[in-house]
């Protein structure tokens, strides 16, 4: 059934475009940043070159290529992801059950999300592999190179690169994983986030709409106020410390998506975006998995 | 059709979606400069240590701070969409509600179609404009508290004085800053042209978001139609001047052809001309789709989303 409700969306014409679209926008970007991180790897030295594995570290864990690209597409995919009442009616009529019906919404949203990472992976892949020719799965040196100077630095470090310390401790292929776990988990959460909305609302503006609020909320906090404010002023230490900020980027979709600095500690970071991930998905499900048990699943609107 | 173009606008103009996504835009701002002031402020009013504190208060201008909300990320991401928000979804929903039938009845279609284009681009100037004039108005209001006002802005004229030629912010009005025709030292003209740059910019964004409401019927595809548009052209045009880098030099070429809102090039006349290029090819693509959408319209074709 769900194999079918995906070949059903995926064959609208409004959904392939909007797809070739995104990759054509995708394209450019990625091979921009491929550009820019060659000399970038270069200007470290010679001893490590970039990989196509540290380019997928890097398209999947830098918050400009979601807000340009990744974020920027999904808004615009997720009138066809989260609700479509002609196979909605289908499945209840089918299965005579509004649990199925709920699973299968459910799962078409889990299944368009982990679809739509792995499109952009798989041409990250193959670009980067045609460009690069390195398919190496060892550290670079430059990644180093960037940890030890981002380990005398006392505040925000940013690079072109944003992988933290100790990422390093762990091998490359499974660091790649746990980023892309984190990506998809975030994707699915917003589906499933505006699918609520949608549902509750009845609306599928509102439910676009609330993912474009917590873009906007998170571009706010992220490039304008270093994710927090100010929260008063300590006189008793030095001036350079005497800032107390509140810090809200973790309320943000940057968890999700990125590291706030090289500063950070990339277990935890990586393990907080897991496990925010999993149980914001697992509350959004519980939702529309209730709506459908009890709620109106007529009168969809002509919105999208 | 003059007449048809003055109903749509005063029905954009008076209509409450308007004003209501410039206040959100108002408020934005608003909270931007404020959050902007309390680092300064609270460092003063508490004491804190003289140098921290008026550095603090030096860059918190209202000139600082007109950049820093021109330059807002979110500002420039969302314009297009913001000015496809001042009238075009008009277009699909006249259509959804069926009203368009009794406007087709009275006027016909020629003045129906160009009516909306022309009232949604003029709406989208006006709201890019406003923009501008909020920008201006917050930022002064605001920034009149700054205790430090005096010297910041004698910070400001010597900083202004020192970069001039050398930043991407240098006030000219020609083809690049070396082959200006006049600098500009009124920071009231100076901000007008921003006005005008917003206005040029917000018609063209308003006339690309209702050609889409009128081929696609897609209300998301009208507001992100134009966001993506934005977005494939600076990737392209980065790409294409990537390849062709020994002919051209990429960092001036995008900064002057890129139709970001934050580009502060208020007075580049090849921002203008790719701008007044981009509009006379909608409008002649307008025109060239005029009977195709006519015919959608005659024979209510079906949304599709």
């Amino acid at each position: 059934m769900i194999r079918t409700q995906l070949a059903a969306v995926l064959h609208k014409p409004s959904v392939r475009l909007k797809i070739l679209l995104i990759t054509l926008l995708f394209i450019p970007t990625l091979i921009e940043q491929l550009t820019m991180i060659v000399p970038y790897a270069d200007s470290f030295g010679k001893e490590g070159q970039v990989t196509v594995a540290i380019m997928l570290l890097h398209v999947f864990n830098y918050l400009y290529f979601y807000v340009d690209v990744l974020l920027a597409g999904f808004i615009l995919l997720i009138p066809d992801i989260v609700r479509d009442e002609y196979i909605d009616k289908q499945a209840i009529m089918l299965s005579a059950s509004r649990k199925k019906a709920a699973g299968i919404a459910l799962a078409r949203i889990v299944s368009f999300s982990v679809l739509y990472v792995l499109w952009f992976l798989l041409l990250t892949v193959m670009i980067s592999g045609v460009w690069l020719r390195n398919f190496s799965l060892a550290w670079p040196h430059f990644i180093s190179v960037i940890q030890k100077q981002a380990a005398g630095w006392s505040g925000w470090y940013m690079q072109l690169v944003m992988l933290p310390e100790n990422c390093m401790d762990y091998p490359v292929l499974v660091v790649l994983f746990l980023i892309v776990v984190r990506s998809t988990l975030g994707f699915i959460f917003l589906g499933m986030l505006a699918g609520l909305i949608t549902l509750l609302t009845k609306k599928t503006k509102y439910g676009v709409g609330i993912v474009i609020f917590l873009l906007a909320v998170t571009l706010f906090l992220y490039y304008d106020f270093d994710g927090g404010f100010l929260l008063c002023y300590d006189a008793s230490v030095p001036a350079e410390q005497a800032r107390v900020m509140t810090d809200l980027i973790k309320a943000t979709l940057v968890p999700f998506f990125t590291f706030r600095s090289l500063t950070d500690n990339f277990t935890y970071w990586i393990q907080y975006g897991i496990v925010c991930g999993l149980v914001l998905c697992i509350v959004t499900s519980a939702g529309i998995w209730l709506y459908y048990q009890k709620g109106d699943l007529d009168n969809a609107d002509q919105d999208e | 059709m003059r007449y048809c173009i003055y109903l749509d606008f005063k029905r954009g103009l008076t209509n409450k979606r308007f004003w209501a996504v410039l206040g959100s835009v108002s408020f934005i701002f608003l909270l931007h400069v404020i959050l902007d002031g309390v680092w300064p402020l609270t460092h003063y009013y508490y004491g804190g240590e003289e140098s921290f504190y008026l550095w603090g208060g030096r860059i918190y201008t209202s000139q600082g701070e007109i950049e820093a909300l021109s330059n807002m990320e979110l500002f420039s991401d969302f314009f297009p969409f913001l000015c496809a928000a001042a009238y075009a979804y008009t277009i699909i929903d006249d259509r959804r509600q069926g009203y368009y039938i009794q406007q087709l009845q009275r006027i016909g279609f020629p003045k129906y179609y160009w009516g909306k284009l022309i009232a949604s681009g003029l709406l989208g100037g006006l709201f890019g404009a406003l923009c501008m004039v909020v920008i201006c108005l917050v930022s002064m209001l605001f920034t009149a508290w700054n205790p430090f006002i005096r010297e910041a802005v004698d910070f400001c004229a010597g900083w202004d004085a020192l970069y001039r030629d050398t930043t991407s912010i240098s006030r000219y009005v020609g083809w690049g800053s070396g082959r200006a025709y006049c600098n500009i030292t009124s920071s009231v003209v100076w901000y007008f042209l921003g006005g005008v740059k917003y206005f040029v910019m917000g018609v063209l964004y308003g006339l690309l978001a209702s050609m889409i409401a009128f081929l696609t019927d897609n209300k998301v595809i009208m507001y992100a139609g134009p966001v993506i548009y934005l977005l494939l052209q600076d990737k392209w045009l980065y790409l294409f001047l990537d390849l062709l880098h020994t002919v051209f030099s990429r960092p001036v070429v995008t900064e002057r052809f890129s139709l970001r809102s934050g580009r502060i090039l208020y007075g580049d006349l090849y921002h203008y001309f790719l701008l007044f290029f981009m509009i006379a090819l909608l409008l002649n693509l307008a025109k060239l789709l005029q009977y195709r959408i006519e015919r959608f319209y005659m024979e209510g074709g079906s949304a599709d989303d």
